[in-house]
């Protein structure tokens, strides 16, 4: 499947993997991996349990070093930038986070916008609209007043959601971003990364639900131990044998005949 | 912690453990050096003043509002000036338990503390403080234009005489001082005679509250051989004030115990802080040699010094000290 | 009470206004009674606004020489020790970090005590706070080094390693108490507990240029310590340079607190409690946290100095004691009223 275009006036942004080796605990959890995203693609990082979905996208994100090989963003490595350059750039969803102090959830989004505040500069009038904004385009407006510490998981991966989004970032990365959502809510957050890679943003997901995966984002990257085994359009990656050989479990597909969307469907 | 993380943070402990131990056994030797207090100079008034760090003070004429912050220049004082002279004395100068002057020191007007606010209150033309008091405290006074008289050296018998002569000095009545320090000096050859005959000198522990003793470079020091002791710390090596365990106090076996108490009059008998069971082994408890002396006269460090060496005397050589003696 | 909705300037607003109100009351006040008015009226002149002079010479003394030093001190180093506890407990992410943590408080008691000990505090008045800020700064130093290694200094480390200074600061201090002479044992224990009793003009023109220069620097970082209380891998996705900041951060609460204990001993309690117990009233961001703390250390220690003062008239009680029995009691209070903020930990 072809990239979609970008809209008129949006400039294309590249977020280039080159041969990355990432160790821990003297194990090889990245093998050699080397990846390629431009701005307005909408990508699912899948695989097993421990193949290092979460590691890769930390990776990407600069937050650990690696062994071998570089991450570029625009051509330039993320070792030669400086952390609110990158933050202006590239921002992260993590799958949990736990914030133990009483900030109001309003103040929380506006962190986001803390890359592009000089230290001197009071908050200005367009950082208060990109907030509102990121919080409209979350559904999480009406917590704007609470405290952090009282609102549930789910509505914390919200807030943070528009957190990230605040941060106005050429590429978006997010780990496991519906795990802990409703349904209205996970497909809200589903749509909203659609439209966000429409308008040019750049979106890397590591998704659990194979289903979800294989309707909802056009390109997937499956991972297994620690290696990129496809890369490529979701209904190509994700056949019946390439998930009988990685899962380890016999799926089928069925098509939706309503909306002609496929339907992947494991046996429980 | 991996290997070279654990073996640098014990390098780094001793390095700072060693380093502190040199710092602390230069201590011993800087502190031996024992800065100026404040210096006289001139005959008659005006006078002037010169303090430890260099600053000049005129002082026009005799000081007639003198205010004392320490016990010692209190007793001085008292027995240098006339009363109307004296216009603050400390508030321990009434107290008998610790003061040899507490009736002349009632009449004075006002009892002072460390107190910058009362004493700047007082507007007084002259002040006596000492070097134990707090250093911030003697720079504010100073800082408030006030003019200060700071005495330093207080550990023997010679330093309170000079001490003395320099109040005489200062407050202009060198007479009085010249003929109370003959007096001093006097009582001090009487008894020298009265001691020439006795021929030994008994060993001697100073053993106060907590167990601190008093070595050499000490008042204590100076009462004890003046009273025809031998001042067993000091013969141990010890300098300065020091703590002794009562094992250590065995150990060294004195001939006499002596310790100082607010009662008004010394007694015999052994009192509750040195009933420990390892001092019945040393020869002062066997013979029944343990005294407590009322402490105004083992802290004193004005002319009383004197009547402490007689009490001390007294209590060490009793009736060898023969009838008719002064005691 | 919704605290979060008042705006920032508003709080510290009304803070400065009762630290001016406060001050002045402590003025008034000491061992010497000088009639209300009569303070009012010197301060006045001072300020050039009257030319009556009803007053003696030595009242203005009492006031501006003894009495406006200590009260200045007071504020600066209550506000001192208060901001600084405030960015401890937002570096460590603990509200219950305290500015002595990295060992300055117990660094700085040992470097007085040595410099008492040496007989170097009787010779120039500057010794004994000189030794004291040195000892601060020297074990807050140990402290970092030791708990940084390639560039990196975990927060956990950084914690037990303050401990493990302060504990053999505070071994070496007694080792060197047992040994020195009774007068200057007496000195020591007064430095230990903390007192302002003979602050004058010098301990003002020491302090006050640490104090304002760590303050303003600090108040800059206020974004950064929010974020930072999110979380190390937050706070770097955000754009936070945490190593750095941190660094900053420490060096600065260092420096004040050293400068603040050399010349006051050792004052506990006030960096713990002031920004812990404002935090309840605040709300934890910074930018309101940090300058509010500041005024309420420095209004917390006048007003317990002036307890201090007047509790046992003419004696003066210490004032690490006041603070201990004054603020323990009211933190409780509130933990129990505003539970606010807190619920997590």
């Amino acid at each position: 499947m072809t990239v979609p275009p970008p809209a008129d006036g949006i400039a294309v942004h590249t977020l280039t993997l080159q041969h990355i080796n990432y160790q821990a605990a003297e194990r090889q959890i990245l093998k050699d991996i080397s990846l390629h995203v431009s701005s307005g693609e909408l990508i699912a990082i899948v695989g097993c349990n421990g193949a290092g979905k979460s590691t890769l996208l930390h990776v990407i994100a600069g937050l650990l070093p690696v062994s071998q090989g570089d991450v570029r963003l625009d051509g330039q490595p993320l070792s030669h930038l400086r952390r609110k350059a990158i933050a202006r750039q590239l921002a992260l969803l993590p799958q949990q986070a736990h914030i133990d102090f009483g900030f109001q959830v309003h103040d929380i989004v506006r962190m986001g916008r803390h890359p592009h505040r000089g230290r001197f500069r009071s908050a200005s009038p367009h950082d208060e609209a990109i907030v509102h904004q990121a919080m409209a385009v979350t559904g999480t407006a009406f917590l704007a007043q609470r405290l952090i510490t009282e609102v549930s998981s789910g509505e914390r991966q919200l807030i943070l959601l528009a957190q990230a989004l605040a941060q106005e970032p050429q590429f978006l990365l997010l780990d496991e971003p519906t795990a802990n959502l409703d349904i209205a809510h996970q497909s809200h957050v589903v749509h909203l990364l659609q439209r966000l890679a429409r308008e040019g943003m750049g979106v890397v997901a590591v998704i659990h639900d194979l289903t979800m995966a294989v309707r909802c984002f056009p390109r997937l990257i499956l991972l297994d131990d620690g290696m990129v085994v496809e890369d490529g359009p979701s209904l190509e990656v994700l056949s019946v044998d390439t998930i009988k050989r990685v899962f380890r479990v016999q799926a089928r597909f069925y098509q939706d005949q309503e909306h002609g969307a496929p339907l992947l469907w494991f046996p429980m | 912690m991996q290997g070279t993380r654990l073996r640098g943070l014990l390098l780094a402990i001793t390095a700072t453990a060693l380093g502190f131990y040199v710092l602390w056994q230069a201590a011993s030797f800087s502190s031996r050096s024992v800065p100026q207090g404040t210096r006289v100079a001139g005959n008659g008034f005006p006078k002037v003043l010169i303090d430890q760090t260099g600053r000049r003070v005129v002082l026009p004429q005799k000081p007639t509002r003198i205010v004392s912050v320490t016990l010692a220049t209190d007793e001085m004082l008292l027995a240098l000036v006339e009363p109307s002279r004296l216009l603050g004395v400390t508030y321990l100068a009434v107290d008998e338990r610790i003061s040899n002057m507490p009736q002349e020191a009632a009449v004075v007007p006002h009892k002072v503390r460390a107190d910058p606010e009362q004493i700047i209150s007082l507007q007084p033309d002259l002040v006596f403080v000492a070097s134990y008091l707090r250093g911030e405290f003697i720079r504010l006074l100073q800082a408030a234009g006030l003019v200060l008289f700071e005495f330093q050296e207080y550990d023997s018998i010679a330093e309170v005489e000079r001490n003395i002569r320099l109040i005489g000095q200062v407050v202009g009545e060198e007479v009085r001082t010249e003929a109370l320090v003959a007096a001093m000096q006097a009582r001090l050859q009487t008894l020298e005679e009265q001691l020439r005959p006795i021929g030994t000198r008994p060993r001697v522990l100073y053993w106060g509250s907590h167990g601190y003793t008093a070595g050499r470079m000490t008042s204590m020091d100076d009462l004890i051989t003046y009273a025809g002791g031998e001042n067993l710390a000091a013969t141990y090596g010890l300098i300065g004030s020091a703590n002794l365990s009562a094992e250590q106090v065995l150990a060294m076996n004195p001939q006499v115990i002596v310790s100082g108490s607010f009662d008004q009059d010394g007694q015999r008998g052994i009192p509750a802080a040195l009933m420990h069971p390892a001092l019945q082994g040393t020869d002062a408890v066997q013979h029944g040699r343990v005294y407590t002396i009322p402490s105004r006269y083992l802290v004193t460090i004005s002319q009383f010094i004197v009547d402490g060496v007689e009490v001390l005397a007294r209590v060490l050589h009793g009736t060898a000290l023969g009838p008719g003696g002064q005691l | 009470m919704k605290p979060q909705g008042v705006p920032a300037w508003a709080s510290v607003a009304l803070l400065s206004g009762l630290l001016g109100l406060v001050g002045v009351a402590a003025l008034a006040i000491g061992s010497v009674s000088i009639p209300f008015e009569q303070t009012i009226a010197i301060l006045l002149h001072q300020l050039h606004l009257t030319e009556e002079v009803t007053w003696t010479p030595m009242q203005t003394t009492i006031i501006l020489q003894v009495r406006f030093p200590r009260v200045l001190m007071a504020a600066l180093v209550g506000g001192g020790l208060a901001l600084s506890g405030a960015v401890m407990q937002g570096i460590f992410q603990n509200p219950m970090a305290d500015p002595g943590l990295l060992g300055v408080s117990s660094g700085a008691a040992l470097g007085a005590v040595l410099a008492i000990t040496l007989g170097l505090a009787m010779q120039h008045y500057l010794m004994l706070p000189g030794f004291a800020f040195l000892g601060g700064l020297a074990a807050a130093s140990v402290v970092y080094g030791l708990a940084t290694s390639g560039g990196k200094t975990p927060v956990a480390t950084l914690l037990l390693s303050g401990v493990a200074v302060s504990s053999l600061s505070a071994a070496f201090t007694s080792f060197i108490l047992t040994r020195s002479q009774d007068s200057m044992m007496r000195e020591i224990l007064f430095w230990l507990m903390g007192g302002l009793e003979a602050s004058s003009w010098d301990h003002v023109r020491l302090t006050t240029p640490v104090v304002l220069l760590g303050v303003t620097i600090i108040l800059l970082f206020t974004r950064d310590l929010d974020i930072l209380l999110c979380g190390e891998q937050r706070a770097l996705t955000l754009g936070v340079d945490a190593q750095w900041c941190r660094m900053v951060l420490l060096t600065l609460a260092t420096a004040v607190t050293a400068v603040v204990v050399s010349l006051s001993g050792t004052v506990g309690f006030v960096g713990l409690i002031v920004p812990h117990m404002l935090r309840l009233l605040v709300g934890p961001q910074h930018h309101r946290l940090l300058p509010v703390s500041f005024l309420g250390g420095a209004l917390f220690l006048i007003l317990a100095d002036l307890v201090a003062r007047v509790l046992v008239r003419p004696q003066e009680v210490r004032l690490g004691i006041i603070t201990a029995f004054v603020g323990v009691p009211f933190f409780l209070y509130l933990l129990r009223t505003h539970r606010r903020g807190l619920d997590p930990l």
